[in-house]
């Protein structure tokens, strides 16, 4: 895909993933939360704490006891922040979790090369398994 | 389930509003949304 470095600040005000057609369509997320911050490098470690930016905090930006995730019959599950979010540049760590899913809902992934999504059982774990097959995203905001 | 994920931005914007597309339709996967 054609890319475009994006460096300067945004408002982001929502947070998709790129459904493929496969598994379902809709999904019930339990005890869903989503935060934003900068991440301390380039690449994902192990840990997730570790990859915060020295100094910098992650904002809860979506949250929810019971989240039907659907898609928006464009292929995109989107997620609208309950509050927009200042991007001031750098390398967008993004978290995410939930205690339980009523199903399984495929996404469209793809080979980033260097490690860019950590994923871990437990919604409170402190480590995971970092890999370079990160979901495909849409993030949608204003400059 | 917990999951972190680094973007490594890519822009196609218009004068305010933008839309980020990160990745590619390269094979379905089903982490993170996997379960049951």
């Amino acid at each position: 895909m054609p890319e475009e470095y994006l460096n300067g600040p945004m408002t982001i005000t929502s947070i998709g993933f790129a459904r493929s057609p496969m598994g379902a369509s809709s999904v019930v997320l339990e005890n869903f939360r989503m935060s934003l911050g900068t991440a301390a490098g380039p690449e994902l470690e192990n840990g997730f704490a570790e990859n915060l930016a020295s100094g910098s905090t992650m904002t809860q930006v979506f949250a929810g006891a019971s989240v039907t995730a659907s898609d928006n019959g464009r292929g995109v599950v989107v997620f609208s922040l309950d509050s927009p979010w200042d991007y001031q540049g750098g390398d967008l760590l993004i978290d995410f979790s939930f205690s339980h899913i009523s199903g399984s809902m495929y996404v469209w992934s793809w080979d980033s090369g260097d490690n860019l999504f950590l994923s871990a059982t437990g919604a409170a774990a402190e480590t995971g398994y970092a890999y370079s097959f990160p979901p495909m995203m849409v993030i949608k905001g204003e400059m | 389930m917990r999951f972190a994920s680094l973007m490594l931005v890519a822009a196609v914007c218009s004068a305010l509003a933008v839309e980020i597309v990160v990745g590619e339709e390269v094979q379905p996967a089903s982490e993170p949304f996997c379960g049951g």
